[in-house]
């Protein structure tokens, strides 16, 4: 019975594990998209300041989550995100905005997309 | 490829880690609902290892969940009786009083060759031998002969009012491969020095004994290492 005991605490421990692993993964997800609708606000406004701090506080976010999105959700499902992020300054420094624009629209895609697929929902279930 | 190197180890050690701690019922006498855990288990640390884009995150949470519940799943069949036979079944008769119950043999779809083969596996080549014949919930056959072929024992010999030798307790082996079992010294009621004199009585000495097994008797039954002069 002390193994059952101790499979008991371990579960419990494990679903408390996971709910506050899940509850982080959301809010850096959140952070992530919260930054990409800020610098396309920014280009939307022509704010050239504005724009420059909206990119940098997204990269500078993707750079302390990135580890740990990875190692919550994977290599497969984070490197379309990497792919898009590493595109962003590039598009930034030649002016591009409406590729710019579009890669911002593409990484708000991937970022719901993951959001959707970590979030512990029925639909996720079957 | 280094990634992959250290995801095998990692999941091994998992696995290793989950089997141990669900017990050694595991590895050998499987129930249907630890067979499902060995296999889903086996199967879910496979995917990190061929798939090194999948988080080993997840292959290492799903093998802990499935070990705790594997655990809980037996304690809980250990306290009710009616979800272990729901879960695990009954022992089934299939010879009762030395007859082949036909009816219980189609419930298990065996065959007459299926029976016969798990009463070789079981030691009894001649049906007319056996008096009962129970397949039990994990699928082996336990064989119970009718009185005139079962083995006799020291009751069925008048034996009883002999006293019975002091090395009855069964030898256990004390040094492997040069390994000193201190504990097994214990067992055997020997101290380091005494072992040491029994095997300088010999001209031996620990390092050169592949292995040594006694009995509380001090008995002791030695190979030495091959290739040692």
């Amino acid at each position: 019975m002390k193994r059952a005991y101790i499979a008991l605490v371990l579960l419990l421990l494990l679903s408390v594990g996971c709910t506050l692993l899940s509850r982080r993964l959301t809010a850096a997800s959140e952070e992530l998209s919260a930054r990409t609708d800020a610098l396309q606000e920014a280009i939307r406004l022509d704010n050239p300041d504005g724009r420059s701090y909206a990119l940098e506080q997204l990269l500078q976010s993707w750079q302390n989550r990135r580890s740990f999105l990875i190692a919550l959700s994977g290599h497969t499902n984070c490197e379309p995100i990497e792919t898009v992020i590493a595109s962003l300054p590039v598009w930034a420094a030649a002016g591009d905005d409406p590729q710019l624009l579009a890669a911002l629209a593409q990484l708000d895609t991937h970022l719901d997309q993951l959001h959707e697929l970590q979030s512990a929902k029925l639909s996720n279930l079957f | 490829m280094l990634i992959t190197v250290w995801r095998t180890l990692f999941l091994f050690f998992a696995v290793t880690c989950a089997l141990r701690f669900m017990g050694k019922r595991q590895i050998g006498e499987l129930q249907p609902a630890e067979l499902v855990t060995t296999i889903m288990i086996s199967n879910i640390a496979a995917i990190p290892i061929e798939n090194p884009g999948s988080p080993i995150l997840n292959g290492v949470l799903s093998i802990a969940l499935l070990a705790c519940l594997e655990v809980l799943f037996s304690a809980i069949l250990l306290k009710s009786r009616i979800i272990r036979g729901i879960m695990i079944g009954h022992p089934r008769c299939v010879i009762r009083d030395g007859t082949v119950d036909q009816k219980e043999l189609r419930a298990l779809r065996w065959s007459i060759d299926d029976l016969m083969e798990m009463l070789r596996t079981a030691g009894s080549f001649d049906i007319s031998e056996v008096l009962f014949a129970i397949v039990e919930t994990n699928g082996s056959l336990s064989v119970y002969p009718k009185f005139q072929n079962r083995p006799a024992t020291n009751q069925d010999l008048s034996m009883l009012g002999i006293t019975p030798p002091a090395c009855e307790a069964p030898p256990v082996i004390v040094v492997s491969d040069g390994q000193l079992d201190r504990q097994a010294l214990r067992y055997c009621n020997l101290t380091e020095e005494r072992l040491n004199r029994l095997l300088q009585e010999r001209g031996l000495e620990i390092g050169e004994i592949f292995l040594l097994s006694c009995n509380r008797a001090a008995q002791l039954h030695i190979v030495k290492k091959e290739g040692l002069r």
